[in-house]
């Protein structure tokens, strides 16, 4: 199988502070991998890093076996950051008419992408709404259909359930199987460990910029449930 | 290098700007009352040589004032194409998606451009009209073409000087320095040089006359133009190869800058 992405001993530091340190990961094609730990563990540094939005401090970083900072690397990933928005006068389907032109989707197919990504998303009658008329779940709903709209290979999401109500967790989590039996891969950015212990393949804890631990939901949890490792891992070393 | 739904969206996000739109307004109203006052005056006066004057003033007056009027737009708008994108945190969105961060900054600075040139386009087609249709006044449309291309040229190198100011400061911090730079470049000439004595502001004067896009020169070669004045085709390819050749190396300076940039 071939990595998606590749990092190795990455560093990142802000000034004095370190965000990530000693990170080495890679990921296979087809999984759904839950990066998760507690606010300030670096799983969002990480993603900017991986997306070249933020310069790691030192090691290596590779997307698809190239390097993160050439743009056409970027051509096979979508990404929904933490908080999703947009300028607010753009109706939902203008914006994701621009993500679908973004991502190079041909024009003549943008129309029945769009309306596909919006029906996936149970949202198809926002089509006509401005941006800036939506609630925090629709908008988030929006941004996941913006993250599915250009059929992208590998799909990075940072906290994909903020602001959703349970109906719209239980869509997200359904969307995600139905991506991965596509062959996507996707990234989720998660402190929500109930919703990623049966959807991941692979789990990976991280506190205080390092990964703590790494492997399948039982490899991680070792007999205990996520929660409870994760607990332990977490609190452990901040006790 | 230009990324056309981005030069699109540039176009769409700032057409909607509060301060273009005024300036817009208030440019017609101006042009409108302005050259209604000059007929009155024209009437109550009746003498055929102070009607020459008038109409010849009522024309120079117009195009200065849409010249002042679409640098203030440029101004406006570089400070604002970048500005936008980083508060309302968008930014992140569209440095994810598969363009490079010259591509970015050049399909903004195009795009504000474009709409700059368009509303300094459309207010002198407007004002000329104007006085075409109820003056016996005679256009020089070479004049005019050829004001209009250096004025496109200085809005150009207005928008690239206020789009790299607004990277290092919010919103109304560019917009003022834009204006204190863009006034300052106005004022260096070659002239100053002529002192012997050494002063930190020659060298200041130095290296903005032959590091910088001179903007004062577009704007003085495109006033010219439109007051009948003829150049020497030589001085104008110099002046025009300097401005490019500035205003490369400043875009290449800005785009090193943006690459170090964490967003």
């Amino acid at each position: 199988m071939s990595n998606i992405f590749e990092a190795k001993s990455v560093l990142k530091k802000y000034g004095n502070t370190i965000a990530l340190s000693d990170f080495s990961l890679s990921l296979e094609k087809g999984e759904i991998v839950a990066l998760l730990g507690p606010n300030g563990a670096g799983k969002t540094t990480f993603v900017k890093s991986l997306l070249g939005l933020l310069r790691i401090s030192s090691g290596e970083l590779s997307l698809f076996e190239t390097d993160i900072n050439r743009p056409e690397v970027k051509k096979k990933l979508s990404y929904l950051p933490e908080k999703f928005t947009f300028y607010s006068y753009y109706t939902v389907e203008s914006t994701l008419r621009f993500y679908a032109s973004m991502y190079e989707v041909e024009k003549t197919l943008q129309a029945d992408k769009i309306d596909n990504a919006l029906r996936e998303l149970g949202i198809l009658e926002l089509k006509g709404r401005k941006i800036s008329d939506l609630s925090k779940g629709q908008l988030q709903r929006v941004g996941l259909a913006c993250s599915i709209v250009g059929d992208q290979e590998f799909i990075i999401w940072d906290e994909p359930f903020s602001g959703l109500d349970p109906i719209g967790i239980k869509d997200v989590k359904d969307l995600c199987i139905k991506l991965k039996e596509q062959g996507r891969t996707i990234l989720v950015n998660s402190h929500i460990l109930s919703e990623m212990e049966r959807l991941a393949d692979k789990v990976v804890i991280m506190n205080k910029g390092q990964i703590r631990a790494v492997g399948t939901v039982e490899e991680v949890s070792n007999g205990l449930s996520l929660e409870e490792r994760f607990y332990r891992i977490v609190k452990g070393e901040s006790e | 290098m230009i990324n056309k739904t981005l030069l699109i969206n540039t176009i769409q996000k700032e057409i909607r700007n509060k301060g273009v739109i005024f300036l817009f307004i208030f440019t017609i109203l101006f042009i409108l009352v302005g050259h209604k006052a000059a007929v009155t005056i024209k009437m109550s006066l009746n003498e055929s040589n102070m009607n020459t004057i008038i109409s010849n003033s009522s024309q120079t007056v117009i195009i200065y004032f849409i010249s002042f009027c679409a640098n203030f737009v440029a101004i406006i708008l570089a400070s604002t194409i970048f500005r936008s994108d980083i508060s309302s945190r968008v930014l992140p969105q569209i440095l994810s998606f598969p363009i490079s961060r010259l591509s970015y900054i050049v399909s903004r600075i195009t795009g504000a451009w474009l709409l700059s040139v368009a509303y300094f386009l459309f207010s002198l087609i407007f004002g000329m009209t104007i006085l075409m249709t109820s003056e016996s006044i005679q256009i020089d449309f070479l004049s005019i073409v050829g004001s209009f291309a250096f004025m496109s040229i200085e809005l150009l190198g207005v928008i690239l000087l206020g789009a790299f100011i607004s990277f290092y400061g919010n919103r109304l911090m560019s917009f003022i320095i834009t204006i204190v730079v863009y006034i300052l470049s106005k004022s260096y000439t070659q002239k100053l040089f002529e002192y012997e004595s050494f002063s930190l502001g020659k060298m200041v004067n130095l290296f903005m006359y032959y590091c910088t896009p001179r903007l004062g020169e577009m704007s003085y070669i495109s006033e010219s133009y439109m007051a009948g004045k003829v150049f020497d085709i030589s001085q104008i390819i110099m002046a025009v190869v300097h401005f490019t050749a500035t205003t490369g190396v400043w875009l290449f300076i800005m785009k090193t800058l943006f690459d170090k940039r964490e967003v």
